[in-house]
């Protein structure tokens, strides 16, 4: 696999993030078939929303992209910046080229529980992922000291977890998600648990770190909101099992008032729409 | 200090009520002093064989101190090997329980025959009893490490040490503190039940034999004050490991943040 990225963490071109080619993935666990027939599309550096039912493989199609679960059929390919047209010599078996890239770290989860560990601080938290890689105590500190400023999260980075409130710990996971500086950021349902205001909040965060980073995002979520505003395309996934519908482009300004635009009222509304299909339709819309 | 005080202090008054109410029980019923001394008479009876409680108490301490490090060592070693395997788990671990179930003071005779007189037998007597509740605790422990934590550690490519030492370790570390403040007070159990079969008489005779010797010659007061400072050597050995436990727990964990 052609991947810029080998070698230690710190060495992963800043900017430049991975491409995700999905193509009919399909997912059995226990005997269950999850998700059937799931294609997506992400441009190296792209932000990718997706969105649907409880239940209906978002999350699982999250883990199969991460490198976590091995699809049942189908393929998984990543590409490079400036790599888009060398597909072919890109591709690999979908559960290989995944681990592969997974072990580069160059690709980081953000989960909505946060997963922080209760026994460190802030610092040795967001430390965690370069600890893990064999990077020094005082390389991984400063880098860890640096993702935490960018955030503004200097002042706590000797505060335990038990100490922050909800949206914090998001940022400190956030922080611990970014310290990698990964190629492809997986974020499932990062601020499902928080109240409005703080979600607002740390979408506009969010949205501002993807910028700063280049990294590509793939988002899970329930709001069709937070998709819309955030995501450069929405993916509605329906059924089960859950099937990947045709992806919504969503070209708006992304300024701060872009909530209240016409233009977003209404590709929410065509995200809705798909979200409430019913089951035979599904599967004649489905991609 | 505040806050110590208001923990201390209720159970130090109720203490001091009772040995009143047992110095004036004693006054006024007036039983025989071999079948319940006072207060006063048993703290008579400590100062003047002080010099015999004294190295008697250091003797115990030491046993049970030692009993408790060799099974807490043993303990958390058992526990961390067992935890990696489920094979090991599953063949063990039963044993391990059975194990508990056999009463100590029917195998203490063979520790004496095995390690002979003295300090090996009563220190091998505490460790005994004290191991199961640390192997038990911390298996536990170890085993219940947050599987979104397992998870975490698994998308950073962890290998198997760095998940124990980093995770699944202080993860347990609650339960890990559990299983040694109940091995405290057994550690002390073990170490006396030992004294009794395989101690020895002298100089430093421990706590055990100082028992045994002033049942014989029907000194009850000296028999409640060897038992007393037993209870001390528990208590000291359980005060210390419930203060490293708050320490290592202080700044995280719900038992010690929520007060």
């Amino acid at each position: 696999m052609r991947n810029a990225s080998h070698g230690t963490v710190r060495n992963v071109n800043l900017h430049g993030g991975l491409g995700v080619h999905v193509r009919g993935v399909s997912h059995i666990f226990d005997g269950l078939q999850v998700i059937q027939q799931a294609d997506l599309q992400v441009e190296p550096g792209g932000f990718l929303a997706i969105v649907g039912d409880s239940g209906g493989g978002k999350t699982t199609l999250l883990r199969l992209i991460g490198g976590l679960l091995a699809p049942t059929r189908g393929e998984i390919v990543f590409t490079a910046s400036g790599e888009m047209n060398a597909g072919e010599s890109a591709r690999g078996t979908s559960s290989q080229s995944t681990q592969a890239v997974a072990q580069t770290s160059s690709i980081s989860f953000c989960f909505q529980e946060g997963r922080l560990l209760p026994w460190r601080n802030v610092l040795d938290n967001v430390a965690l992922p370069l600890e893990l890689n064999g990077v020094l105590a005082h390389e991984r500190r400063a880098a860890a000291r640096e993702m935490l400023a960018k955030m503004q999260l200097s002042d706590s980075e000797n505060k335990m977890p038990a100490q922050l409130s909800g949206g914090m710990r998001m940022r400190v996971a956030m922080a611990r998600a970014l310290v990698t500086r990964p190629k492809l950021l997986l974020l499932d349902e990062p601020f499902g648990a928080l109240d409005e205001v703080t979600r607002l909040a740390l979408d506009e965060e969010l949205r501002q770190l993807w910028l700063d980073t280049g990294t590509t995002a793939i988002l899970v979520t329930h709001s069709i909101q937070e998709a819309v505003s955030l995501a450069q395309q929405v993916v509605v996934m329906r059924g089960k099992p859950g099937r990947t519908m045709q992806s919504i482009a969503i070209d708006l300004p992304k300024d701060a008032a872009h909530r209240t635009n016409m233009q977003f009222v209404s590709l929410c509304e065509r995200v809705y729409q798909q979200m409430t299909l019913q089951s035979k339709e599904v599967a004649r819309v489905a991609q | 200090m505040k806050k110590i005080l208001r923990v201390a202090l209720p159970p130090i008054f109720t203490a001091i009520a009772l040995l009143v109410a047992w110095e004036i029980a004693v006054v006024v019923f007036k039983p025989a002093a071999y079948l319940l001394p006072s207060p006063i008479a048993i703290l008579r009876a400590a100062n003047i064989d002080s010099h015999q409680l004294i190295n008697a108490t250091l003797s115990t301490a030491m046993s049970a101190g030692l009993g408790f490090v060799i099974a807490a060592v043993v303990g958390m070693v058992c526990a961390s090997v067992l935890s990696q395997s489920q094979f090991l788990q599953r063949g063990l671990y039963p044993l391990a329980s059975l194990f508990q179930m056999v009463p100590l003071v029917a195998i203490a005779p063979l520790l004496v025959i095995w390690l002979g007189y003295g300090l090996s037998a009563t220190v091998a007597s505490a460790a005994i009893v004290a191991v199961f509740p640390v192997l038990a605790n911390t298996l536990d422990g170890l085993r219940s490490t947050d599987p979104a934590l397992r998870e975490l550690f698994r998308i950073y490519n962890a290998n198997r040490f760095t998940r124990w030492w980093k995770l699944e370790l202080p993860s347990a570390t609650p339960s890990i503190v559990t299983g040694l403040r109940i091995a405290a007070g057994l550690a002390v159990i073990g170490t006396v039940v030992g004294e009794f079969v395989s101690g020895y008489a002298g100089e430093d005779a421990p706590l055990g034999m100082v028992v045994l010797a002033a049942m014989r010659s029907a000194r009850t007061d000296l028999v409640f004050a060897a038992v007393a400072l037993s209870a001390a050597v528990g208590f000291v050995l359980f005060g210390a490991v419930s203060f490293l436990g708050w320490l290592s727990l202080r700044k995280w964990h719900a038992s010690t943040l929520s007060r």
